[in-house]
């Protein structure tokens, strides 16, 4: 038995923060993840950061061009660039997270920010 | 609606900070920064020229502006090096953290920034006297990215608890907020946006926090600019028609 999907009107309003790590070397997805988390619980706690529903796509990671996504709800955006904002290194190496942009949709997402251009749409720009 | 943001508080490596004003240029236009403002803590008129000269050797499309930090230990000192700076900086800011310095800082209106007053403090380091004369003298109270960035736990509960009360203050007298990065390397830098999280955290609502990096700042620097372009001797000054 398999829960029945959510109703699109009771479903949490989405947003796709975009981001860029500014660092001299290389960044581990896991390790970029890990350490986003931990700056959540440690800035906002367990309760705080359950509100904000994380989740950090590892299909959107750039690792080229280091850049990511992180989803969140549309009312946690503020906070969760506080988060990732508080976030000052990796592995030991110093980063700097930057934030390219909020979108409302994966798809808008990909196609302003990561330069994933799907052919059949042909409305998105190029 | 596109914002010029204003990082007003970047140390170099004439005071206390590790990176050069060029390698600064170069990293706050990655960031998409539009103004920064090198605050160092200087005491003499010659380190304030040659920190001038590397500025004027740098190429870069940012903005950049020359302002002191004033580090004094009494009043007197401080009214000295304002007097001495003032003509020749862009921004004047105030090391602030001892009590009497703070309350000296925001007396004096000849003080453009007051940078965080809770330093290594049990209380805020304002009070709503304080803040009624820092609205008064139009001197803006600074929210330090880097006190919050390399304090952990605890102690950086007490900085946001006390960060939040000199925002309620400020909000109720109107007092000028600047959530400034006061980077001491290019690794403390964060963008405008991400500065203004910090103001939004600590009570700020978004509009206002986003005003914080953008067009406080800039005012600020504006202001002072008209001020020393019409000020012809203390207390004379040209009367635009």
């Amino acid at each position: 038995m398999k829960l029945n999907p959510m109703p699109p009107t009771l479903r949490d309003n989405q947003r796709y923060i975009v981001f860029e790590i500014v660092s001299k070397k290389e960044v581990a997805f896991e390790n970029m993840v890990n350490v986003v988390w931990s700056a959540s619980l440690q800035l906002f706690g367990e309760a705080g950061t359950s509100k904000f529903r994380m989740w950090v796509p590892s299909m959107l990671f750039d690792k080229a061009r280091k850049r990511g996504v992180i989803r969140t709800t549309h009312d946690s955006v503020e906070e969760v660039r506080a988060v990732i904002a508080s976030v000052k290194e990796i592995e030991g190496e110093s980063v700097i997270f930057y934030v390219l942009g909020v979108t409302g949709t994966i798809r808008s997402a990909k196609s302003k920010f990561l330069g994933q251009v799907d052919l059949r749409d042909f409305g998105a720009k190029r | 609606m596109l914002r010029n943001y204003c990082d007003m508080h970047v140390t170099t490596k004439h005071s206390y900070g590790v990176n050069s004003v060029e390698e600064i240029a170069g990293h706050a236009g990655k960031l998409g920064l539009d103004t920064i403002v090198i605050l160092d803590g200087i005491d003499s008129l010659e380190d304030l020229e040659s920190v001038k000269k590397d500025v004027m050797s740098v190429k870069s499309d940012v903005n950049i502006l020359v302002g002191v930090e004033i580090k004094a230990e009494n009043q007197t000192r401080l009214c000295n090096l304002i007097n001495r700076f003032r003509d020749k900086a862009d921004v004047i800011a105030v090391y602030g953290g001892e009590l009497e310095i703070n309350r000296a800082a925001v007396e004096n209106p000849r003080v453009d920034l007051l940078t965080h007053p809770e330093l290594k403090r049990k209380d805020s380091g304002m009070d709503h006297v304080m803040m009624r004369l820092a609205a008064e003298n139009n001197v803006a109270i600074e929210l330090n990215f880097r006190e919050y960035l390399h304090s952990y736990k605890r102690i950086r509960s007490y900085v946001l608890s006390h960060m939040r009360n000199n925002v309620m203050l400020a909000q109720k007298y109107g007092a000028h907020i600047v959530a400034a990065s006061g980077a001491e390397s290019v690794w403390d830098m964060r963008a405008g946006r991400e500065l203004a999280s910090l103001a939004y955290i600590c009570g700020l609502d978004r509009e206002k926090a986003v005003k914080s990096v953008s067009d406080v700042p800039l005012y600020l620097v504006k202001r002072t600019a008209e001020i020393r372009d019409r000020t012809l001797k203390d207390g004379v000054k040209v009367v635009s028609e």
